[in-house]
């Protein structure tokens, strides 16, 4: 063990070694002039007495060697040398060096980029005090999947439970903000008491809410999310203390500001405390998500089996569908949570940038081994000279891994760079936004990766370069050796084919995947249709009275706007999710499900949905008239199969004062997707506004337009605000909406093409590197069969058959790990089976046409070999 | 030089150095002499060791080295012997002598060659 003393003196040899060296050479010289003076005085002559002690003396470089081992320099020394050695010799080879740069700066670039973000999503701890004791609960039923959570079994929980310290509920939603300078739109999360205590998580400013400020006379209370606050409220600390109306118009008092680094649940603007007491909230209303923080000592499974006695509790309380669905509750740490959907994309996309960079390291590894080729005279003089084999070992590797180096620091550096364009192309919310730069763990990462690939680029190159028949290798390179590397060459080549064909699968089957979306029919027009999100304050709006007139003096001005063709309103956004309900068909036992919507007379004409039988709502439906409903393609086929649903009735106990009032159907129209292009249509009716007024607070404003959607945003908000200058709205195009359900698709299907698209022109690079080496190595024996009168065809199938055979087996273990690769991701894939038959013989045919394109030029330079200098060449 | 002339046994350099610095500090060349010369020109110490030997010992904290002027006024590096220096030299003494007691005492036993 080295002591810190003796390292310190070690450290301060090696920092002064110039000096020291001058030091030893002295010492030495001045031995030597000592021992001269001796052979004097017995009286030599002095160029002989000199002679002698030169002659005693021996070596003094290798003393000098010795003296400075004594230090333990040495191996300081042998690094300095080899990485001198490997800086010349990479300077001697620019244009190797700068594409190896290049491939390894793209490739570790990538590679760490994407490790950034699954540190950031799936390693990190989340930004809260003890994030492994924060659970959410969700709810779940057979075939059902898992779902938010109702007030109702909310609040039983909190009262039943044994394993959570604290339990919150909330939920997040657009909301209006309206406050001395006007309204403006938010992203607002309703919470239940504890929901900060969970968290834990300091304020900025002020105070978080607190349980005290959910009793029902308490006044309300909001906290700002610190980006909303700087944006909205330009950083004002003074708003502590103001009131600011939310939604309803009820005034809310601000306490407080989250810290910058807050963002849960993400996106979220401000948060208002809420009272859930009173019992106007159903069973079945799923808006609620629960956390939680275990109690000491409680395990996660602990929690997890007190839960589900609790809901299997509830379920023997409420049987029934309608009032209860949940069997059982989820308990899973917040953390898992947030990985879940993210998981699969960031593996495959981990998986794949390793991938694009295993095969520039093969490609780097077989030029490597080309290039050892033309150095096999230096290794050999080095070895007559006394090198030992893992000393040049060490000099090869040296060599490869600062090359890895060299590329990982430009790779480090162009990654901070990716992770900015990845956040950027990603659709919003997806990745994490907060903590992407490199921390210790992606440094340190980064690094290993380096080396590490450094190592494998060099370790064929090194074991090749150090071992080989002297003679031979000294007059003229063996030809032995030549045939074992352009072996490991191929071996690389078929490599590099099997990766590029597995991610180009990948690539495939998404693009493939991504066409069968853009197909699909969303059955409303997306072209020129303007959308504005309206929330009317309830406090103004809380009956027919008000909201009637407001709905027909907005439809008014904005059907007169420039370009405007029609014009309406419907209670969900169109191609969004909408609210369930359950309804009961006249004849049937029980209910069924339906979703519900609710429209102006013009909803379908405006939205293009097409009427397949009956009629739509005529302006003369209104509640004085017999109720009726229009329902959808699905519905009428599910409830009414193989009859004529019109003139059929329906009713549902959620309708407010409409409760017992049977709804007569009267048309039928063409199914609307459910959320995005890819789910299924589902069984939808529609209810018109006049017939159900008293729920119009919350809707959406369509626009069919001719003219630039942009240019009426501008006209669609004045007409807002000569219908109510208190109410604002969130406009958008149903465009901007499709694109938005595409977003996550188009997202991973861009990256994982690109990946796929530059691992196939490494792969070409590759193809062409061995070829182009092992047709110049067969030269000469070309140039005796074009001499002895092998014609060209035989020349190119002699050339050509050399790369089929590697590129083939390449070609075939990638279609059967790609087999494998589309299996694990089966759930991003669309209306395509996993062996995507396109998919897979688009991958084939385009690895093979880059493969042979990628012979063209060494088979053109085979063709072009002249006989009589090839065979002279020697 | 008449006889032959040991090899010095491994290790035993370190000690034959630590101890001619016991008379003082002193230069490479002159540590090589006070060891010919104590032994009786029978120990010749060879230059190839002796500096990757003072070098070791410096690197090792034994002995100290700085320049100083010959005794033909010459820039010469002189070492001396440090505290540490000191106590690894008993050590090394102790060792010696116990090890060359117990060559002398197998040396002294009486046998017989074989018949």
């Amino acid at each position: 063990m080295l002591s810190l003393t003796r390292l310190l003196r070690r450290l301060r040899t090696l920092v002064t070694r110039k000096r020291f060296d001058a030091d030893v050479e002295e010492e030495l010289r001045f031995h030597v002039e000592m021992e001269t003076e001796k052979h004097l005085a017995w009286g030599m002559d002095p160029h002989a007495a000199r002679a002698a002690a030169l002659r005693d003396f021996g070596s003094r470089p290798r003393m000098r060697e010795e003296v400075r081992d004594a230090h333990g320099m040495t191996p300081v020394d042998d690094l300095v040398r080899d990485l001198r050695f490997a800086v010349r010799s990479l300077r001697r080879a620019p244009g190797y060096t700068a594409v190896a740069l290049l491939t390894l700066a793209l490739g570790i670039g990538g590679s760490v980029a994407v490790f950034t973000m699954v540190n950031a999503a799936l390693i990190q701890p989340l930004p809260f005090p003890a994030p492994d004791r924060v659970m959410i609960l969700w709810e779940t039923a057979p075939d059902r999947g898992e779902f938010p959570v109702s007030i109702p079994n909310f609040r039983d929980w909190k009262e039943q439970n044994r394993s959570f310290a604290t339990l919150a509920a909330f939920a997040t939603s657009r909301q209006n903000l309206l406050w001395e300078r006007g309204p403006i739109r938010a992203t607002v999360v309703r919470v239940t008491g504890d929901f900060f205590a969970v968290l834990d998580v300091p304020v900025h400013l002020g105070r978080p809410i607190v349980a005290a400020d959910h009793t029902p006379d308490a006044p309300r209370t909001v906290v700002l999310g610190y980006g909303f606050w700087q944006r909205a409220f330009g950083g004002d600390p003074g708003i502590i203390g103001q009131p600011i109306g939310i939604g309803s118009g009820r005034d809310y008092v601000v306490v407080g500001v989250m810290p910058p680094t807050f963002d849960y649940p993400r996106g979220a603007e401000a948060w208002a405390s809420r009272d859930i007491s009173g019992n106007r909230w159903s069973r079945n209303g799923l808006n609620e998500h629960v956390i939680g923080r275990l109690k000491d000592g409680v395990s996660e499974e602990t929690a997890r089996r007190d839960m589900n006695l609790i809901a299997t509790r509830l379920k023997q309380l409420y049987p029934s569908d309608e009032e209860n669905w949940a069997t059982a509750t989820v308990v899973r740490s917040l953390g898992d949570d947030f990985g879940r959907y993210l998981k699969t994309y960031l593996i495959l996309m981990q998986a794949a940038v390793l991938c694009v960079l295993l095969v520039g390291c093969a490609n780097l590894a077989s030029t490597g081994l080309a290039r050892g080729i033309r150095r096999t005279r230096e290794m050999g003089i080095r070895t007559a000279l006394g090198a030992s084999r893992g000393r040049l070992l060490r000099q090869l590797l040296a060599e490869h891994i600062l090359l890895g180096l060299i590329g990982g620091g430009l790779g480090l550096a162009l990654s901070i760079g990716l992770v900015r364009f990845f956040v950027w192309l990603a659709p919003g919310g997806m990745l994490p936004t907060t903590d992407l730069r490199p921390d210790a763990l992606v440094l340190g990462g980064g690094l290993a990766l380096s080396v590490g690939v450094g190592l494998l680029i060099g370790i064929l190159p090194a074991l090749f370069g150090s071992r080989f028949d002297l003679r031979g290798a000294i007059g003229g390179g063996g030809t032995g050796s030549a045939v074992r590397r352009a072996r490991v060459g191929w071996s690389l080549v078929a490599a590099e084919v099997a990766i590029s064909m597995i991610l180009l699968v990948g690539g495939g089957v998404l693009v493939h995947s991504f066409v069968k979306v853009l197909a699909e029919d969303p059955g409303v027009r997306t072209d020129g249709i303007v959308t504005a999100q309206i929330a009317l304050p309830v406090a103004r709006y809380g009956t027919e009275r008000e909201t009637l007139p407001y709905w027909d003096r907005l439809l008014e001005r904005v059907r007169v706007l420039p370009g405007v063709r029609s014009t309406a309103a419907g209670s969900a956004t169109p191609l969004g999710r909408v609210g369930g309900a359950f309804v009961e068909i006249e004849g049937r036992e029980g209910q069924v499900d339906a979703g519900y919507r609710l429209v102006t007379e013009d909803y379908f004409a405006t939205m293009g949905i097409s009427l397949i039988r009956g009629r739509a709502f005529l302006a003369s439906d209104d509640s004085t008239r017999e109720h009726v409903t229009v329902v959808n393609r699905t519905m009428a086929e599910a409830y009414w199969p193989g009859e004529d649903p019109i003139g059929k009735r329906i009713r549902s106990k959620g309708w407010d004062n409409h409760a017992a009032v049977w709804f007569t159907v009267v048309g039928v129209i063409g199914d609307v997707k459910y959320f995005s292009l890819e789910s299924d249509a589902r069984a939808e009716h529609y209810v018109y506004h006049r017939q159900r007024p008293e729920r119009l607070q919350n809707m959406t404003l369509v626009v069919h337009t001719t003219d630039n959607q942009e240019s009426l945003a501008p006209l669609l908000r004045m007409a807002l605000r000569e219908a109510d200058s208190e109410v604002p709205a969130d406009i958008s195009t149903m465009s901007g909406r499709v694109e938005d359900t595409l977003q996550q698709r188009r997202f991973v299907m861009t990256l994982l093409g690109g990946f796929a698209a530059f691992a196939l022109v490494l792969a070409a690079i590759g193809i062409y590197g061995v070829l182009s080496y092992v047709t110049t190595a067969r030269t000469r024996e070309i140039g005796i069969r074009v001499a002895l009168g092998a014609g060209r065809q035989g020349i190119l199938a002699l050339v050509l058959a050399q790369a089929a055979g590697p590129v083939g087996i390449g070609l075939l273990l990638g279609a059967a790990g790609a087999a494998g690769l589309v299996r694990f991701i089966e759930s991003m894939l669309f209306g395509i089976a996993p062996l995507d038959p396109p998919a897979f013989a688009g991958a084939f045919l385009l690895l093979a046409l880059t493969a042979g394109a990628a012979c063209l030029v060494p088979a053109r330079r085979a063709l072009r070999v002249d006989p009589m200098i090839a065979i002279r060449a020697d | 030089m008449a006889g032959p002339t040991p090899d010095l046994l491994q290790g035993t350099l370190d000690l034959l150095v630590l101890q001619t610095l016991i008379g003082g500090p002193m230069h490479g060349w002159g540590i090589a002499q006070r060891i010919l010369d104590r032994s009786r020109s029978v120990l010749e110490v060879n230059q190839g060791s002796l500096y990757p030997a003072l070098h070791r010992l410096e690197d090792r904290g034994w002995v100290a080295a700085e320049w100083g002027t010959s005794e033909n006024n010459r820039r010469a590096r002189f070492y001396r012997l440090t505290p540490a220096g000191k106590r690894r030299l008993a050590l090394e003494r102790a060792a010696w002598e116990r090890y060359a007691e117990a060559v002398r005492d197998i040396l002294k036993s009486p046998f017989v060659l074989p018949a």
